[in-house]
């Protein structure tokens, strides 16, 4: 009677466990030393995504704020003015001041899962998405790194089938390979230190 | 052949013949006793909806077990959940495949997802809806000014006004739908990972409906385990399995449960995480053992005592062997009759029919110690008071057969016919079989040492009434089902535990709703689940579990996709708006809608994935459907709160502790009356016969039962129904000392005789309140303690009398 509980239909079953297997250490070694990790960067970011089972791709456009302590802004302005905030266990969704959604990992545990792949992918966190992921890649002589992320997990499988990366110094662009069809590539530009300057940026975030 | 003999034979071959068909019916009736301790509580009488709800659930409850697992390392718990399933699955526990599950209710959900829409979301479709309706009438206002937050409730003509003003949904939507436009864009071009692609469900309506599925729970999947992490860091894994064979006997309920035990031993050993165990099979396990350990140290002990305290006095092989035929054929005969009307012998009857032992032997002993001195022709004087001691027994007994308690009757039943068949084994064969006298092997104990109490009768009646009313005084009276049985401590701890970290809801207490067709069993449902939900906000309680979580009712389905379509999917200036940015045809949501067929309680019901959940939503035998709606976590403090909400038409509340309980206080004071009403029957009987003398009778029982009450209650132990039932065996077996003591002229042997039958039944019964199930030790303690007592006022009483009557 109690295998009701087996209801989880949760769109969003993502993983927080640390995981004691390890990746190929030396790799993500390599791109731990070639990544610098910032307190607060500022970058602009061009998103095509493609929708399962239709022929043109969404574009969208806008810039991103990731600070250590508050979590990433995510704002896009083309083709229309929204602002996603992603904090540790919290996504909230605004436009025009008006929230359109609002996710609590109090609420729904697999927020807090969401949020810590999403920050620790665009803020290069390695050591917390090789706890998750498989990661395999390659680093050239120029230092240019190229992973590709698999979930360890099957819950997070359900969700994501894969994650590719690409960066140096900072992270170049995301491609996510959804369960559900959906393809999004984010092509990053401008990415600069902003840590010194981080009190100016960091109002957005309220 | 005369009457007598005729009948010793007729009572062989009724013997023989019941005889054989118990040894070939043994190995069946040993393979269906029953240590089930839901045995143990009584029919629900009042509902018989409420009576086939129960039995859902126990039904489900049988053969599920859940185990969690805690951990402070994520990795070692979830490892550990591993091991515990595969080294479990040989021992018969299976788990379903948590993933294949996820998968068949997504399917089965998302093939009528249009209808599935969360109420918070229904609420604002309606807020925009009734706006239309401002627009139409006052075209000059605007929308915002006549948001009527007070429309929140889905009411019931909401669909209707959804049609009614559908041609005007156009008017409306530009202004109040741009909320959803935002939404569907921020959807489309967000992030974070869906489960869903966009055009399925553009406005993000059933992504939302499924999430409030996924919240009745706070464990998620993970690793193909639902796992949480509590804020205090611990780790759980909640196992959920069911044991492989559907009907559990009880050696295989035991075989799982040491199995479990010896599974959970080894892998706590060397790791750092706890296991906890919750399952009826552990308790059935549990009891098994106890009433086994019971019943053969009780029997084995008591027959040990009897027979050596036969051998003593009678010092023969043959007067143990004719007791002993008395006491076989009464089990075989108790047994057979039990069985062929029941069909499952309890494991309780036969912890408590050891004590018939000592009962049934009296008539033989009585008979023999007789016979030491009378001649056959005067043994048969002892006939009508045997007859009469006979009945009192039966009459003692068949009180129990008033409780609603199916394990009292089933005692009850075997006692009586057991007494009979063996007091019928003494009156037809012993004639015949104890022709040779019997001699008492040792010089017979004088009565001289009650002589000191026999002078100061006054004085010791007069302690032993003050004694007996601060006893009564004193009384406290317990009418929980828990004092009844002896739950393993540890397992009560575990399950307790699971219960709170999982949340689960109670079994015991739980609304019913009863309507003539699922689909108004499923309205009246969502009207009570609204009740509910103000009480969650409330927080007097922390949830609850209503099938209509999973299957909204068809006129909340046709409700949320008329409006969805008409605000929504259909709304052309929306579309148009979003196919700007979206690469979508006006009419392509349109037609998906057309497509969706409304989730039916047959197609909900007859999917393989709902199994676990039926128990919410079923079809009683009168054509009635039921609708079960459990809470979770409600304390004695809401209990009014909730109970209030029921409504005596169709929405019942069902409180099976306090039912208990009431029934359990019923009997008590049942028992109370009847008890005097039998001392009232007794006195009279023995007025008739004994006239002035019958206090002789009469008295010894009421002081050994003051007398037991009083030491009971010092004992700090509290009067239940049984306890009391126990008083009323006090006055059936006491009053036969009486009657066999003012019976006979030579009291000597007598005296002997019934001393033996009260040693025995002192063995008996003392050795039964030995066990460790407290619904019988209180029972046998009063009897033991009553007994002895009786029998001292009644040779005291019987020896100071005056010559008795003769029969």
């Amino acid at each position: 009677m109690l295998k009701k509980i087996a209801l989880l239909l949760c769109l969003s079953t993502l993983i927080s466990a640390a995981f004691s297997v390890r990746a190929d250490t030396n790799l993500i070694a390599t791109i731990q030393s070639t990544l610098h990790t910032y307190q607060t960067i500022h970058g602009e970011f061009e998103q095509t995504k493609k929708l399962a089972g239709m022929q043109k791709a969404l574009k969208a456009r806008g810039y991103f704020i990731v600070d250590q302590q508050r979590g990433v802004l995510w704002q896009t302005i083309k083709p229309f003015q929204t602002t996603t905030l992603i904090k540790q266990g919290e996504i909230i969704q605004k436009s025009n001041g008006q929230t359109l959604v609002s996710l609590q990992a109090s609420k729904e545990p697999a927020i807090q899962s969401i949020t810590t792949i999403l920050f620790a992918t665009l803020a290069g966190d390695f050591s917390t998405l090789e706890k998750i992921f498989t990661i395999e890649g390659v680093v050239q002589s120029n230092k240019n790194w190229q992973v590709n992320l698999v979930p360890r997990d099957t819950a997070v499988k359900n969700i994501i089938q894969t994650i590719r990366l690409t960066g140096n110094a900072v992270i170049h662009s995301a491609q996510l390979q959804l369960n559900n069809g959906d393809t999004t590539n984010i092509v990053f530009k401008n990415v600069e230190d902003i840590s010194s300057v981080r009190e100016k940026y960091i109002g957005e975030f309220n | 052949m005369n009457l007598t003999k005729r009948l010793a034979l007729f009572y062989l071959f009724a013997f023989l013949s019941c005889a054989g068909w118990f040894c070939y019916q043994l190995p069946k009736v040993m393979a269906n006793i029953d240590f089930d301790l839901l045995s143990l509580l009584p029919k629900e009488q009042r509902n018989i909806y409420a009576e086939q709800a129960l039995n859902k659930l126990s039904a489900q409850g049988q053969n599920a077990v859940i185990l969690l697992v805690q951990g402070r390392d994520s990795t070692t718990t979830l490892s550990t959940a591993q091991a515990l399933i595969n080294q479990l699955q040989s021992a018969g526990l299976s788990t379903a495949h948590l993933q294949t599950n996820l998968d068949e209710f997504k399917k089965l959900y998302f093939a009528h997802r249009f209808g599935l829409i969360t109420s918070a979301d229904l609420a604002t479709l309606t807020q925009i809806s009734a706006s239309c309706t401002t627009v139409k009438h006052e075209p000059n206002t605007k929308y915002t000014q006549h948001k009527n937050p007070s429309v929140y409730k889905v009411q019931d003509d909401s669909a209707q006004r959804t049609t009614q003003y559908f041609d005007h949904a156009a008017g409306c939507a530009e202004d109040a739908t741009h909320q959803w436009y935002q939404r569907s864009l921020a959807n489309a071009f967000s992030i974070t990972g869906q489960a869903l692609t966009w055009s399925d469900d553009p406005f993000g309506l059933f992504s939302n409906w499924l999430m409030q599925l996924g919240q009745i729970t706070k464990f998620r999947p993970q690793e193909n385990f639902l796992t949480y992490t509590a804020p205090d860091g611990w780790h759980y894994v909640l196992l959920q399995m069911t044991t492989t064979q559907s009907a559990l006997a009880v050696s295989d309920a035991k075989t799982i449960g040491t199995r479990v035990e010896e599974v959970i031993k080894t892998l706590t050993k060397n790791h750092d995480v706890k296991i906890l165990r919750s399952g009826v099979l552990f308790h059935t396990a549990y009891a098994a053992q106890q009433a086994e350990h019971d019943i053969t140290t009780i029997s084995i002990i008591s027959t040990i005592g009897i027979v050596l305290l036969i051998m003593l006095v009678f010092g023969s092989l043959r007067g143990i062997l004719l007791i002993a035929l008395s006491i076989i054929v009464g089990i075989i005969f108790a047994t057979t009759v039990t069985y062929l009307i029941f069909d499952k012998i309890y494991g309780l009857t036969l912890v408590f029919s050891t004590s018939l032992i000592g009962v049934a032997v009296d008539y033989g002993l009585i008979y023999l110690s007789t016979y030491t001195s009378h001649t056959q022709q005067q043994s048969r004087h002892l006939y009508l008071p045997m007859t009469f001691a006979m009945l009192t027994n039966v009459l003692a007994y068949a009180t129990l057969l008033l409780t609603p308690f199916p394990i009292f009757s089933q005692i009850a039943l075997f006692a009586i016919v057991g007494i009979i068949t063996a007091a019928l084994v003494v009156f037809l064969w012993f004639p015949y079989l104890a022709k040779n006298h019997f001699h008492f092997s040792f010089s017979l104990p004088s009565t001289r040492h009650l002589d000191y109490l026999k002078k100061n009768k006054s004085l010791l009646f007069t302690l032993t009434l003050i004694f007996g009313v601060g006893g009564l005084v004193s009384v406290k009276t317990n009418d929980d089902i828990r004092a009844l049985v002896n739950l393993n401590p540890q397992l009560l701890r575990e399950q307790i535990d699971i219960t709170k970290i999982v949340d689960l809801p109670s079994p015991a207490q739980f609304f019913l709703v009863v309507d003539k067709t699922a689909e108004a069993a499923l309205r009246t449902t969502e009207t009570l689940t609204q009740a509910l939900d103000k009480l969650v906000e409330q927080n007097s309680i922390n949830g609850y579990e209503a099938v209509t979580h999973y299957l909204p009712s068809m006129h909340t389905q046709q409700t949320a996709l008329a409006l969805s379509k008409q605000l929504l999917y259909t709304n052309q200036t929306l579309l148009s708006q979003l196919a700007k940015d979206i690469p979508i045809s006006t009419k392509q949501f349109a037609i998906a809608i057309e497509q969706n067929h409304y989730l039916t309680a047959q197609t909900w019901l007859s999917n393989p994935a709902t199994r676990p959940l039926r128990f919410l939503l079923f079809k009683a035998t009168d054509g009635h459907w039921i609708s079960v709606v459990m809470l979770k976590g409600l304390t004695q403090t809401h209990l009014q709160e909730v109970v209030s909400i029921a409504h005596p038409k169709n929405v019942y509340w069902v409180d099976r502790t306090q039912q208990i309980s009431e029934q359990m206080r019923y009997n008590r004071q049942l028992f109370t009356y009847l008890l005097i009403l039998a001392y009232g029957l007794a006195a009279l009987l023995a007025f008739a016969k004994w006239r002035a003398q019958s206090w002789r009778i009469v008295a010894p029982p009421i002081l050994g039962s003051l007398l037991a009450l009083a030491i009971f209650s010092m004992l700090g132990k509290e009067i239940n129904m049984l306890t009391m039932a126990a008083f009323i065996f006090i006055l059936g077996l006491g009053a036969d000392y009486g009657i066999f003591l003012n019976t006979s002229n030579k009291q000597r042997p007598i005296n002997i005789g019934v001393t033996l039958a009260m040693l025995t039944t002192l063995l008996s019964f003392g050795l039964l309140s030995t066990t460790q199930i407290p619904a019988i030790s209180g029972f046998a303690f009063i009897l033991a303690v009553g007994i002895t007592f009786t029998w001292i006022f009644a040779l005291i009483l019987s020896l100071t009398g005056k010559e008795p009557d003769h029969v």
